[in-house]
């Protein structure tokens, strides 16, 4: 299949939406299995290829809006499979795996299906900005046509059966990627610990581990599936989203209020260096351009487009650069072609 | 490494008491087997083994699911369940592992439509009240008052009347 909309078409999510000085995306996944199968950790090889048969015929045959197209992971070369999990479009396990695996996506990386991840299936849908509810629902409505075509596993008891006990339930995973720079340069990540312990959120680092991360990217999301109906889930997730939001908010305008020229003079300086550099490593890039990320949404840099922010966020990864150029390069090399690329991009806006 | 043969990895590691002090070994697969073999022990003898040192885990040593063959102290290794009928096989221990990762053990959330019961019509409700309440703060009165019907229907004949 032909994947080189990949490279020419824009992202949805990076166009950014409703509160996106802080919630750079929502994302919501549902697991679910087919009844009669085993879990794709233990079916054999032929099982996992009749699933792989039945649910690609079974997608391709929605009428889903957008439309989908269907692509065998197994059989992509390392880099696509590399960029597909910088896009977010899949996760580490399904890049990494190795049995015969699909996905099905559309053009505006707003919907991926995985197939033959953990489960048969995981749904996942995502938007730019605070756009929690919405992007459940059309989850939910994808999943309801999927549920008219195959039998899904269900008990009354336990609600919808995954292969790992932590997703059973609801099978649902909402989160929202939210950017918290004024958080972490006031020091008040405790706090942000703090509610999304209160509200039993995970929380992670997008780019790194643990908690601290470059960039100042952070994951939250539900812990539990099972107990809370999807609808509390969901609301538990925003009302965090929603005071995480006001905290960074005030964050930065009170570190802008308190030293507003050593404030702006970090942010000018960290947009002089992009401009100036001839090499850069990925994590430092994600540092900096954070930073910049944050003046413009202030409007402190008005001659900055904030989309060209989180393009260069999404495009300076190492899997995007080296498709961008079309072949694999060490790092000193993608070093040097991230340095010009920023140089470029921030020159012109 | 393994201890024995000094030749393969070692990937079992046990650790035996010998006059109250414990012994750590590490040893292959082979040389596992050996060892197992010369003292009498086969895997039925593990199982009874464990049964006998700490009785609550005789049950789930053998737990085993009728359909995928998958038994619980298999699945606590993995953390991974072999088949959606594992849920039932493995009720009881598994609820108290449900219990702790998710402070609950039954579902109240949504039912496949398909499911055609009780439940089913239930968790269409909840998704359509959802939409009814979009559809007012939006102002749109009519879709509201065409949803607010629906559920009406829903709720009194369920999920087998014609919706549309």
């Amino acid at each position: 299949m032909d994947l080189t909309f990949l490279k020419s078409k824009s992202v949805e999510w990076l166009q950014g939406g409703p509160e996106g000085d802080v919630v750079v995306s929502s994302r919501v996944r549902l697991a679910r299995n087919i009844d009669g199968f085993p879990f794709v950790p233990r079916a054999t090889e032929r099982q996992r290829a009749r699933i792989e048969e039945l649910l690609h015929n079974v997608i391709l045959s929605l009428d889903t809006q957008p439309s989908l197209e269907y692509v065998r992971v197994d059989k992509l070369e390392p880099l696509l499979r590399e960029l597909l999990l910088e896009r977010r479009l899949i996760s580490t396990e399904h890049a990494e795996a190795d049995w015969v695996r699909g996905l099905a996506l559309d053009q505006a990386g707003q919907v991926s299906v995985m197939v033959n991840e953990d489960d048969h299936l995981r749904l996942q849908f995502m938007r730019g900005g605070f756009r929690l509810e919405e992007v459940y629902e059309r989850a939910d409505r994808f999943d309801d046509a999927l549920a008219e075509r195959i039998p899904l596993a269900f008990s009354d008891k336990y609600g919808y059966l995954t292969a790992c006990p932590t997703n059973v339930g609801t099978g649902l995973r909402a989160s929202l990627m939210m950017h918290l720079p004024g958080i972490v340069m006031a020091q008040e990540m405790d706090k942000v610990v703090e509610i999304a312990r209160a509200a039993k959120l995970a929380l992670r680092s997008v780019y790194g581990e643990g908690t601290h991360g470059a960039g100042d990217f952070y994951q939250v999301s539900n812990h539990v599936t099972l107990g809370p109906s999807e609808d509390e889930i969901i609301e538990s997730v925003m009302s965090a989203g929603r005071k995480l939001v006001e905290l960074e908010r005030n964050a930065r305008h009170s570190l802008y209020q308190s030293h507003p020229e050593e404030f702006q003079g970090r942010i000018r300086s960290a947009l002089r260096l992009l401009r100036s550099v001839s090499t850069i490593s990925s994590q430092e890039a994600l540092s900096f351009l954070s930073q910049v990320r944050m003046g413009v949404e202030m409007g402190l840099l008005p001659e900055t487009p904030r989309e060209t922010l989180n393009e260069l966020l999404l495009l300076t990864l190492p899997a995007h650069l080296q498709t961008m150029k079309g072949r694999l390069l060490d790092s000193s090399v993608r070093n040097e072609l991230r340095a010009s690329y920023v140089k470029g991009r921030l020159s012109t806006g | 490494m393994c201890e024995e043969c000094r030749k393969e990895r070692a990937t079992w590691h046990i650790t035996t008491f010998i006059q109250g002090r414990p012994l750590q070994q590490h040893l292959c697969e082979e040389c596992y087997r050996k060892k197992e073999a010369a003292s009498g022990r086969s895997d039925g003898g593990f199982t009874s083994l464990i049964a006998a040192m700490v009785p609550e885990l005789k049950d789930l040593a053998q737990r085993q699911c009728p359909s995928c063959g998958l038994d619980y102290l298999e699945f606590r290794q993995s953390m991974r369940l072999g088949c959606p009928r594992d849920y039932e096989a493995f009720e009881k221990p598994l609820e108290e592992l449900l219990e702790r990762i998710h402070g609950a053990v039954r579902h109240i959330g949504k039912v496949p439509p398909t499911a055609g019961r009780q439940e089913a019509v239930r968790s269409r409700v909840r998704s359509l009240r959802r939409q009814q309440k979009k559809a007012i703060a939006e102002e749109n009165y009519e879709l509201a008052a065409d949803l607010r019907d629906r559920i009406k229907r829903l709720e009194q004949h369920g999920p087998d009347v014609p919706q549309e």
